[in-house]
C-alpha cells in the first residue's frame, strides 16, 4: 500500500462562484470537472472512482449527480456530506482510496445550487430538533463566539472587519470570485448589522458553484505533469452539533480546528506554523471564524487572530498568506464545493499559476474547511510542491 | 367544604396605550393601556404562567388541571393537557377543558371544588386564560386586555374555604364566534348589558347571597366581572354598593378585560390584599353566570411570596405603535418561516420539550440537555436519571440575530447555566433588544415556537427575570 503522502493532484478545475442562475448543478458539475481533467490531460474513461461532496438534497442526491454529468458510468460514486466539509471530505476520501492502491485515477469534485431555494441566508429549516434549537442560523451559531472571545481577549467589531477588507483585497482580482472588489474597513463596520457583531460584510454571499480535482499517485502523476503537488498533511475531526449545550465549550476556539490541525502538523512534520506554512484557504464563512481559526491553526498565539489580522500578519505578503483566493468572504459558500475548491487555490498557488494573487515563492499550502452550525467538523489538508 | 389552597396571576409584558389606538383612527380614546400578548404567547402558554405562580412550579400533590378559555388554541384536542403535562403533574391527573361561555372559569372552579369534596381528587389546579382578538376600530378594541388567573382548589391549609356557590343562566344572543371565526360578532350591546348582563348578574347575586345566609354588609369584598368598564360600575350600582372599595378593581384601567380568565384574575388581585376573616365574593358569566363565597383563613398569612396581579403588572414594556399591537394580534400578515415538525418525536420527546427534563449523568454527577445516552462530559453509557431542570439561571452567552425570519427582529439567542446544573440553547423573549448582558439573572417562560406540522409547537424560551412581586400577609 502506498503512503497517503505519495497522493498527488494533477488537475484542478473551478467555474465561476457566484449567483449562477442561468446554470444548474449538472452545468457545474460538467465545466469543473472537465476544467479539472483537461488540467489534468486526462479523459473520463480514465477516471476509476469518484466521490461528490454535496450537503443539501436539493443540490442532489448520490453518486449518480456526478455520473449523471459526466457520464461516467459503471464506477464507483460515493456521495459526502459532512457540513461545510462535505467537499474536503470528498477529497480525504479520494486520497485514502488512491494511497490503498485500489484506484490509480480518481476524480474529487464539490457542488452546491443555493441560489434555487431564495437568498436570505443558507436553509436551515429541518435541521436538528423542531423547537429546541429553533432559532439558530449560521452567523448567529458562530457569531455567539464573539461576545466570550471579546470578555476573554478583548476582540473588537474592527478587528472583524480586518479580516474583511483584507480577504475582499485579495480576491478582487480573482477572476472566480463571486465578489471582485475591495472594501475599506468603513464599509465593513458601517455594513447593516446580520448578526450579533457581524454586519452584511462580516458574511460570506450566498453563491454557487462546484470545484473538482483529479487524484492519483505521485509515481503516476510524473507521466501527466511536472508541477504535480502532494498531500503533505491530513486530518480532519468531528465535535458535536451540540456545542451550545456543552459546558466544557468556551468558545474561545474550535476544537474540531484545533483538532484536525493538530493531526494534520503532526504527520507533515509541522511544529511551527507560521514559519512552515506559506498560504493557507482558512474558512472564513464569517469574519469572526477566521479570527478564531488562525489561533487555533497555530499562525498566531490564542487571543491574538485580531490584531494579527489588523497588523497585516495574514495579508498576501504577510507571515502566512491567508486566503489568497479571498476566502469564503468573496467566494460564497455553496457548500460542498467549498472544500474542492480549497484544494484549487492551494494547488494553483504551489503551481506559482495564481495569477495577480501569487504568494511568492509558496512551497506548502493549507485547505481548512470548518462546517456546521458552530464549528462541529473540521478537515485539514496541507499540500507541497516539494518532492 | 373545598377551599382554594393557593392563587396565582399571569399579565403579559407587553402593553399598548389606549391613545394609540384612538389617534390611529381618529376617534375617542379611553385612558389607561391594555395587556397585549406577545408573538409566542396564547392562552395555553398564559395559564401555564398562572399556573406556575399558583403552585410554584411544584407539582407535589396537586390532581388535577382544569382549563377555562374561549380563546383556547385548539378547537379540538385538550389544552388542559398540555398545560399539565408542561407542570409535570401525574399521568392519573383529572383534566377537563371548559370554554364557550365567559363563565367557564367560574364553572371549572366549582367543578373542582366538587370533585374534591366527593374526594374524586385531591385537589384540582384550575387555570383561565383569555387571547381575545377585537375587531379594529371598534370599543371592544380598546376594551378587551390578555391574562390569566389560577387557583388551586383543596382541602386542609386553605387560604380561603369555599362558603358558597350558586349558578344561574339567561339565553340571549350577546357576543357569539362561528365555528373558525377569529373575530367576535356582537349585537347590540346597550341592550346587551341593559337587558341581559347587569340585571342578570346582579340577580345571580342577591339571590345567591340570600341563599348563603350572610348579609350583604358582611362581604368584604365583591369580585365581579364585567364586559366592560362601564357595566362593572353599572353592577356596583344595580347591587347598591355606596363603597367602590367593597368592589375589587376589574383590572379594566391597565389590563383590560380578560374575558373569562377575569374573575381568576380577579380573585387573585382580592387574595393579594385579604386578611383573615374577610369575605369575597366571585361573580361572572355572560349567559351562565355563577357566584361563589369565599372566606379567608388565617393560612394566607403564610403563602409563600408570588407575582400575582401586583407583581405581573409591574413589570412591563409599552408598545410604540399600534402596528405593532395588529401584528401580535395576527392582524397584518407578517413574515414566517417554513417550519418541519413531527407529531411523533413531539411525544417522544414529551419530557424534554414540556416539563423540561434533561438527564444527570451518576457516574460524573453532570447535568446536561437534552437527554441523551451517553453522558457528554464523561462519556458514560446509559449511567443517567431523568432531572427536571430549574426553571432559572445565569446568561452565559447570548446572540442578537437579524436572518431568522421573526416577525420583529432581532432574534434574542441565548444559552444559559441554569440553577442546579444544566446549560440550555433557548431564544429570548419579552426583552428589549439590545439590553441582554451576560452574567444577568434569566428565567424560562414556556412559549410557542412555531406551528410546523399545523399544530402548535411549544417550547421554553429565556426571558429578564419580571421584576415585582409581594410580600403576603
Amino acid at each position: 500500500m502506498a503512503d497517503l503522502r505519495d497522493v498527488a493532484v494533477i488537475g484542478v478545475g473551478a467555474t465561476k462562484f457566484g449567483e449562477n442562475f442561468d446554470w444548474g448543478v449538472d452545468d457545474m458539475l460538467t465545466m469543473a470537472c472537465f476544467e479539472a481533467m483537461e488540467d489534468a490531460k486526462i479523459e473520463p474513461g480514465q477516471l476509476e472512482a469518484g466521490w461528490i461532496g454535496i450537503q443539501y438534497p436539493f443540490t442532489g442526491f448520490s453518486g449518480a449527480t456526478l455520473s449523471d454529468a459526466i457520464k461516467t458510468y459503471d464506477i464507483p460514486i460515493t456521495h459526502t456530506e459532512n457540513y461545510c466539509v462535505s467537499g474536503l471530505d470528498a477529497f480525504r476520501n479520494a486520497c485514502l482510496a488512491v494511497a490503498s492502491e485500489q484506484f490509480d485515477m480518481v476524480i474529487a469534485c464539490g457542488v452546491e445550487k443555493i441560489t434555487d431555494q431564495g437568498g436570505r441566508g443558507l436553509p436551515t429549516a429541518g435541521f436538528g430538533h423542531p423547537v429546541q434549537m429553533s432559532g439558530l442560523t449560521a452567523p448567529s451559531a458562530f457569531g455567539l463566539a464573539f461576545p466570550r472571545h471579546a470578555l476573554a481577549f478583548g476582540t473588537t467589531k474592527e478587528h472583524l472587519a480586518h479580516v474583511a477588507v483584507k480577504n475582499h483585497f485579495n480576491g478582487a482580482v480573482n477572476p472566480k470570485a463571486h465578489f471582485r472588489r475591495e472594501v475599506t474597513l468603513e464599509q465593513v463596520m458601517k455594513a447593516p448589522i446580520i448578526s450579533g457583531p457581524l454586519g452584511l460584510l462580516d458574511c460570506c454571499p450566498i453563491s454557487d458553484g462546484s470545484a473538482a480535482a483529479i487524484i492519483t499517485r505521485a509515481d503516476i502523476a510524473k507521466k501527466y505533469r511536472d508541477d504535480y503537488v502532494t498531500i503533505k498533511g491530513m486530518g480532519f475531526a468531528t465535535y458535536t452539533n451540540l456545542m451550545m449545550y456543552d459546558k466544557n465549550f468556551d468558545y474561545l476556539a474550535w476544537r474540531p480546528t484545533v483538532k484536525a490541525a493538530e493531526k494534520a502538523y503532526a504527520m507533515a512534520g509541522i511544529t511551527d506554523p507560521p514559519n512552515e506554512v506559506d498560504l493557507a484557504e482558512c474558512h472564513d464563512c464569517f469574519t469572526i471564524t477566521e479570527i478564531l481559526n488562525v489561533e487555533d491553526l497555530g499562525f498566531c498565539k490564542k487571543g491574538d487572530g485580531g490584531p494579527a489580522t489588523a497588523e497585516g500578519r495574514f495579508n498576501i505578503d504577510g507571515q502566512v498568506a491567508v486566503n489568497p483566493s479571498g476566502g469564503l468572504k468573496c467566494f460564497g459558500h455553496p457548500i460542498g464545493a467549498t472544500g474542492v475548491r480549497m484544494i484549487y487555490e492551494v494547488t494553483k498557488q504551489l503551481q506559482g499559476r495564481a495569477d495577480g494573487r501569487q504568494r511568492e515563492g509558496a512551497k506548502v499550502g493549507m485547505a481548512h474547511n470548518l462546517g456546521g452550525l458552530g464549528g462541529v467538523v473540521c478537515g485539514v489538508v496541507i499540500l507541497t510542491n516539494e518532492k | 367544604m373545598a377551599g382554594i389552597i393557593a392563587y396565582g396571576a399571569y399579565i403579559p409584558w407587553l402593553r399598548l396605550e389606549r391613545k394609540l389606538i384612538a389617534e390611529s383612527w381618529g376617534i375617542p380614546g379611553a385612558p389607561g393601556e391594555i395587556a397585549v400578548a406577545n408573538f409566542d404567547e396564547d392562552s395555553v402558554t398564559m395559564g401555564v404562567e398562572a399556573a406556575r405562580d399558583c403552585i410554584q412550579d411544584d407539582p407535589e400533590g396537586v390532581g388535577g388541571l382544569y382549563f377555562a378559555s374561549t380563546t383556547a388554541p385548539y378547537a379540538a384536542k385538550s389544552s388542559a393537557t398540555i398545560v399539565a403535562a408542561v407542570l409535570d403533574l401525574t399521568g392519573e391527573s383529572a383534566t377537563a377543558d371548559f370554554g364557550a361561555s365567559l363563565g367557564s372559569a367560574l364553572a371549572a372552579l366549582i367543578a373542582a371544588s366538587e370533585a374534591v369534596d366527593s374526594g374524586a381528587a385531591s385537589s384540582i389546579l384550575v387555570t383561565a386564560a383569555e387571547c381575545q382578538l377585537a375587531r379594529p376600530k371598534t370599543a371592544d378594541e380598546q376594551t378587551l386586555g390578555d391574562g390569566a388567573g389560577a387557583v388551586l382548589v383543596g382541602k386542609g391549609d386553605a387560604i380561603a374555604e369555599i362558603k358558597g356557590v350558586y349558578s344561574s343562566y339567561d339565553e340571549l344572543m350577546g357576543a357569539w364566534k362561528l365555528p373558525g371565526e377569529r373575530l367576535t360578532r356582537e349585537s347590540n350591546p346597550r341592550w346587551y348589558t341593559a337587558r341581559g348582563f347587569i340585571p342578570d348578574i346582579a340577580g345571580a347575586i342577591k339571590e345567591a347571597v340570600a341563599s348563603f345566609g350572610v348579609a350583604p354588609d358582611d362581604i368584604t369584598k365583591l369580585a365581579v366581572a364585567a364586559p366592560d368598564f362601564r357595566s362593572h360600575q353599572q353592577v356596583a350600582k344595580a347591587l347598591g354598593i355606596k363603597d367602590p372599595a367593597k368592589m375589587q378593581d376589574a383590572l379594566f384601567a391597565f389590563v383590560g378585560g380578560c374575558g373569562a380568565a377575569q374573575p381568576l384574575m380577579m380573585l387573585a388581585g382580592a387574595l393579594e390584599d385579604a386578611s383573615p376573616g374577610d369575605k369575597i365574593l366571585v361573580a361572572g358569566g355572560g349567559d351562565t353566570y355563577d357566584v361563589v363565597l369565599l372566606e379567608v383563613t388565617d393560612k394566607i398569612k403564610k403563602l409563600a411570596p408570588r407575582r400575582g396581579i401586583k407583581g405581573y403588572l409591574a413589570s412591563k414594556s409599552n408598545l410604540d405603535s399600534y402596528a405593532r399591537f395588529l401584528a401580535r394580534k395576527d392582524m397584518v400578515p407578517m413574515e414566517s418561516e417554513e417550519n418541519v415538525s413531527s407529531a411523533i418525536q413531539m411525544w417522544r420527546d414529551r419530557k424534554s420539550v414540556l416539563p423540561l427534563y434533561g438527564k444527570k449523568c451518576e457516574s460524573c454527577s453532570t447535568v446536561y440537555f437534552p437527554p441523551r445516552r451517553v453522558c457528554p462530559n464523561c462519556h458514560e453509557y446509559d449511567m443517567n436519571v431523568d432531572w427536571k431542570l430549574a426553571k432559572k439561571g445565569t446568561l452565559w452567552n447570548s446572540i442578537d440575530d437579524n436572518l431568522a425570519p421573526n416577525p420583529e427582529p432581532p432574534t434574542t439567542l441565548t444559552i444559559t447555566d441554569l440553577d442546579g446544573g444544566g446549560r440550555i440553547f433557548m431564544q429570548m423573549t419579552d426583552r428589549e433588544a439590545g439590553t441582554t448582558e451576560l452574567g444577568m439573572p434569566v428565567e424560562l417562560t414556556f412559549r410557542i415556537i412555531h406551528e410546523g406540522g399545523g399544530f402548535h409547537n411549544y417550547f421554553w424560551k429565556t426571558r429578564p427575570v419580571r421584576e415585582g412581586g409581594m410580600e403576603n400577609g
